[in-house]
């Protein structure tokens, strides 16, 4: 049995967001677990430490990465690292989660996660960073797919090729945004389902969901509408090709009364339940 | 050389616009001085450049949408101008670090406080360094601080926030403070007028550390 297998089921849950920080303490039974932001945790006043702590009692908490940038050449900032490490074994989780991507080169920070070129030479970059991460969080880790509008030059592999060899050397699981991956079949015109075919669906670990906006001929992945019926359907698949242990809902922008979180949250828990993820 | 120059020069391409028109128009010249190779830049280059400027674009939309949240006063005040004016900021200014919303937000303060912008609402700069401060004393080690306003900015943030009639406000001059007894507890504020006008030691003060 492998790191990945000992990993409980979950549920349905949603990113943690101040904006619906009450809802989430007075509604905690509609919440299967959350996912925590690190970098939101990360030299915060005193009272998002005491939230931290309360949120702590109340759920499952997974913690989610958004500015490692495992995708570096030039390696990763070892200092960031500590912190990221004495966050996640504060917290304690079944698993914590980062980008296949890099979000920073020479000292500076885009603010967002920029894709790899599909090469070898991203490969062994991605491999040793989770390499030199593993050596201070020894927490199994979970990769995500992530949306791009650019087709990186230098590919030398397809996506899906890129992934089963990423997964394969690391060992890691795959949190594979359904979102995503529906971005980005609409942007560069593939079929997603093809896609699933191709990808090592046993190592799938945890799902992203969520719906973003259309902005001229591209579909923005911006966390900010709800979850679209073409996403709703890519989900049911994946759940039932997949020993999902969990599923995020993960929404920034424009964000709805909780009772719409909570609907949506509810489809997803249904659609686990349908395909006996969970009880 | 290799990727890791490839991702120097992709930070550049998508935070920099001079230098994304730079490296477009002469790629192997602008790639050079990146450590790139004539092969490696040219191949950079063969990204479809719309791509790269709507990606582009999209990184500053994010930062202005993190921007407007820690600054919800001074986008009430400024409406419509200050996605304009963040926009035009973002061109030549990227943020780093765990805090980079923050910093992104108090340096755009400080851009409409110093890019000589000709303001109809004169006071809106002050505002705007106000709303900074508040964020720069909410932060885990900010103990004491102490600053000076030509605007009654305590009265403007609030009357902007609950949407009152803002009346006539006169310039003087303000100070502020901001204290904290430890680290877990939130600030204390006051902020009231100094009646003496030797103090004011410059006209148009944004703001002045004591």
């Amino acid at each position: 049995m492998s790191t990945l297998d000992q990993i409980p089921s979950l549920g349905a849950g949603i990113g943690y967001r101040p904006a619906f920080r009450e809802d989430i303490f007075s509604r905690s039974d509609e919440v299967d677990f959350l996912e925590l932001t690190i970098e939101h945790f990360l030299e915060k006043p005193a009272k998002v430490e005491e939230d931290l702590q309360r949120l702590m009692n109340l759920f499952t908490l997974i913690p989610h990465g958004l500015n490692l940038s495992l995708g570096s050449a030039e390696g990763l900032n070892e200092a960031y690292v500590d912190q990221v490490a004495e966050f996640v074994h504060r917290v304690n989780p079944p698993y914590w989660s980062e980008h296949i991507a890099f979000t920073s080169a020479d000292g500076v920070d885009i603010g967002h996660l920029a894709p790899l070129p599909f090469s070898d030479e991203a490969l062994d970059a991605l491999c040793h960073n989770v390499e030199q991460v593993r050596k201070v969080i020894d927490v199994p880790l979970v990769l995500e797919n992530i949306t791009y509008i650019v087709n990186m030059p230098g590919a030398e592999m397809s996506e899906a090729e890129f992934l089963n060899t990423l997964l394969e050397r690391t060992g890691c699981g795959l949190l594979l945004d359904v979102t995503n991956l529906h971005t980005n079949s609409v942007n560069h015109g593939f079929d997603p389902y093809a896609f699933l075919d191709d990808i090592p669906l046993e190592r799938v670990v945890q799902l992203h969901f969520v719906g973003g906006h259309q902005r001229g001929k591209v579909l923005v992945d911006s966390h900010s509408s709800p979850t679209p019926e073409e996403v709703w359907q890519l989900m049911d698949k994946v759940v039932e090709r997949c020993q999902v242990k969990g599923i995020i809902l993960e929404r920034d922008e424009n964000i709805p009364p909780f009772d719409e979180l909570s609907n949506e949250l509810a489809r997803a828990r249904e659609i686990g339940r349908r395909h006996k993820r969970w009880d | 050389m290799g990727l890791a120059e490839t991702q120097k020069a992709l930070v550049r391409l998508y935070t920099d616009t001079k230098f994304r028109e730079q490296f477009f128009a002469e790629p192997a010249v602008v790639g050079c001085s990146l450590g790139l190779d004539e092969e490696e830049a040219l191949g950079l280059a063969s990204a479809n450049r719309d791509q790269v400027e709507f990606f582009a674009d999209s990184l500053r939309r994010k930062r202005l949408g993190a921007v407007r949240s820690l600054l919800p006063i001074t986008r009430k005040a400024m409406g419509i101008r200050f996605g304009d004016l963040f926009m035009k900021f973002s061109e030549a200014f990227v943020p780093c670090g765990i805090k980079k919303h923050e910093a992104d937000a108090v340096a755009f303060t400080r851009f409409l406080n110093e890019a000589g912008i000709d303001w109809e609402i004169p006071w809106i700069p002050a505002l705007a360094a106000y709303e900074a401060d508040w964020l720069e004393a909410s932060q885990p080690g900010s103990r004491w601080i102490s600053k000076r306003y030509a605007w009654p900015v305590g009265h403007l943030a609030a009357a902007v926030n609950q949407g009152k009639e803002l009346g006539h406000p006169v310039e003087g001059c303000y100070a502020g403070f901001w204290w904290r007894l430890n680290t877990r507890a939130a600030p204390g504020h006051v902020i009231f007028k100094i009646p003496f006008k030797k103090l004011r030691l410059l006209k148009h003060p944004r703001t002045t550390e004591f």
